[in-house]
């Protein structure tokens, strides 16, 4: 080999070496939802103004205002412990990107944790960038593949009846969430999360939204994900067939105030 | 001029490569035919005033729970037999880097929750391997694991068996979020076979264990309350505390394995 061609070699590995280095660390800076991506230097600004009250400098759900917390609603996240409720993955994987961006879009229903979409879809990609470096869990491992909801089957009281058997009876959801859903089951007091602060179980009369979102897409899918870091679990290896849609109508027809159809499934931006 | 991009691109590769040695600090556990292989023995004593192990009422679902009327159920955090040896204590090989390959007892990677008690207290699985798990129980169970995994699992049907894979290695602490606030386990993810848990005599082996001199560590659970967690059950409208346990402790011996001998190990576990 020439001395000419050594010297683009060795150019070459130096590039290489550098480029690998670069993206290891660069990887948990950024964050890509559709043809959108989020920086996280950008989102360190917007967080340390809408966010630190409640999330903390830290990140770890130890803000100022976390005291003055309701105490009828969760303590505010902590992001360092890479747990989070409202994905499309499995339980025991970490969120995507698109995930953490619908939450922090969305907000969490019958929490503290509101609305943001007064930011732009930018603004909300950044900051999602953000959060990511407060889990060495986003360096680490990569989100699994999201859970399949299966289509809808049409509701009908047969569909509502065979709901409440498997509410009540097959697979227990009254011991947390109580007989009428009303969040007041026996094992409810003791219902903690992960940081050993009271976490009350959804209280399903209240309302016509749920915890991730207000379509009966958004709540099959908890039913298959999980709520990381809260007492509830996934049930995705007891659900078989149709069943996740018969728990969703039974689930809806204790909803007193649920809306309509074209209500409930209007989107966000 | 290429010697200073050699030096540069040999510099960044070294880096690189220490980044991502930095994220998997142990060197890969080789499994490979063991020759002239060895067996460690020894014995786990307590020693001061024998502590009793802590026990906690039974609250909730006393049909399933509580068949024999004992009202209060033991937290297993720390069994000490009349002869003064400590069960439930982890040994194994600190710094092995090459043995047999991995035979973990099958036993030990199967999980059954008994009358609101898991079975056994102590779990080792292999990291990749599968974590197996069901209830005997006609109650509900929630297994909530918290450490090197996050699984949280319902058993609302008897005997149907759930499995997770374990892809980190390190502690598990397992705690039931289905009211009976007493269970608790340990499982431990670990990356080579040389594990051993004492039985009732504080005595454990280690076999087919290759030549050279090792770390023996015992690892025990804590066995202290660290803190509880009070709250009203709704149901009956008793107190009901949830304990928090304390670190787990570990102790180091050093021993000298010859080949095709045998070596003998003691720990003395104390509160100081």
């Amino acid at each position: 080999m020439g001395a000419r061609a050594a010297d683009i070699a060795a150019v070459g590995v130096a590039v290489l070496s550098m480029m690998l280095l670069a993206s290891a660390a660069a990887r948990a800076q950024e964050s890509h939802i559709g043809n959108m991506h989020g920086q996280a230097k950008k989102g360190e600004a917007l967080y340390g103004r809408y966010c630190i009250g409640c999330h903390g400098e830290r990140g770890d759900g130890a803000g100022e205002n976390a005291p003055w917390v309701n105490p009828q609603f969760p303590k505010p996240r902590d992001f360092t412990a890479g747990l989070f409720k409202c994905r499309s993955t499995p339980s025991g994987s970490i969120p995507t990107d698109s995930d953490l961006f619908d939450t922090v879009s969305r907000g969490i229903d019958t929490t503290a944790m509101p609305q943001w979409f007064p930011l732009t879809r930018q603004d909300r990609a950044d900051l999602v960038a953000y959060v990511k470096g407060f889990s060495p869990r986003f360096k680490e491992e990569q989100a699994e593949p999201g859970v399949t909801i299966p289509p809808e089957s049409p509701s009908s009281p047969e569909s509502v009846l065979r709901g409440k058997e498997l509410y009540q009876k097959t697979l227990k959801c009254a011991e947390c969430h109580g007989a009428e859903g009303r969040g007041d089951g026996p094992s409810a007091a003791t219902l903690r999360d992960v940081k050993g602060n009271p976490n009350p179980p959804y209280d399903f009369t209240a309302g016509s939204r749920f915890k991730c979102g207000q379509s009966d897409q958004d709540l099959a899918r908890i039913f298959l994900t999980g709520l990381d870091g809260t007492p509830m679990p996934t049930f995705a290896d007891y659900l078989q067939g149709d069943q996740i849609w018969d728990l969703v109508h039974y689930l809806r027809s204790l909803q007193a105030s649920a809306k309509s159809k074209s209500a409930r499934e209007r989107g966000f931006n | 001029m290429t010697r200073w991009i050699c030096c540069l691109a040999v510099f960044t590769l070294l880096a690189f490569a220490c980044h991502a040695q930095s994220a998997a600090p142990q060197a890969a556990y080789r499994a490979e035919a063991v020759a002239s292989g060895g067996t460690i023995t020894g014995t786990v004593k307590w020693s001061g005033a024998a502590e009793k192990d802590l026990s906690r009422p039974i609250t909730k679902n006393a049909d399933v729970c509580d068949p024999n009327n004992q009202k209060n159920r033991e937290l297993e955090r720390l069994v000490i037999g009349p002869d003064g040896g400590v069960a439930n204590t982890v040994v194994f090989l600190s710094n092995v880097t090459h043995g047999k390959a991995m035979d973990l007892p099958p036993a030990r990677q199967s999980l059954d929750q008994k009358n609101c008690r898991y079975e056994p207290h102590i779990l080792l699985v292999p990291k990749d391997g599968n974590f197996q798990m069901k209830s005997s129980d006609t109650v509900l169970h929630n297994i909530h694991m918290v450490g090197a995994a996050v699984y949280n699992l319902p058993f609302p049907i008897k005997d149907k068996v759930i499995s997770r894979p374990m892809h980190r290695d390190g502690v598990i602490d397992l705690k039931c979020d289905a009211g009976h606030v007493w269970m608790n386990a340990e499982v431990l993810v670990v990356t080579h076979p040389y594990y051993a848990i004492t039985d009732a005599h504080g005595n454990f082996e280690l076999a087919n264990v290759p030549p050279g001199e090792y770390v023996v560590t015992a690892w025990h659970e804590g066995w202290k309350i660290a803190r509880e967690e009070t709250v009203i059950d709704v149901d009956s409208h008793q107190e009901v505390r949830r304990p928090i346990f304390s670190e787990p402790k570990t102790w180091d011996e050093k021993v000298t394995l010859p080949p095709n001998g045998t070596a003998k190990v003691s720990f003395t576990l104390s509160d100081k």
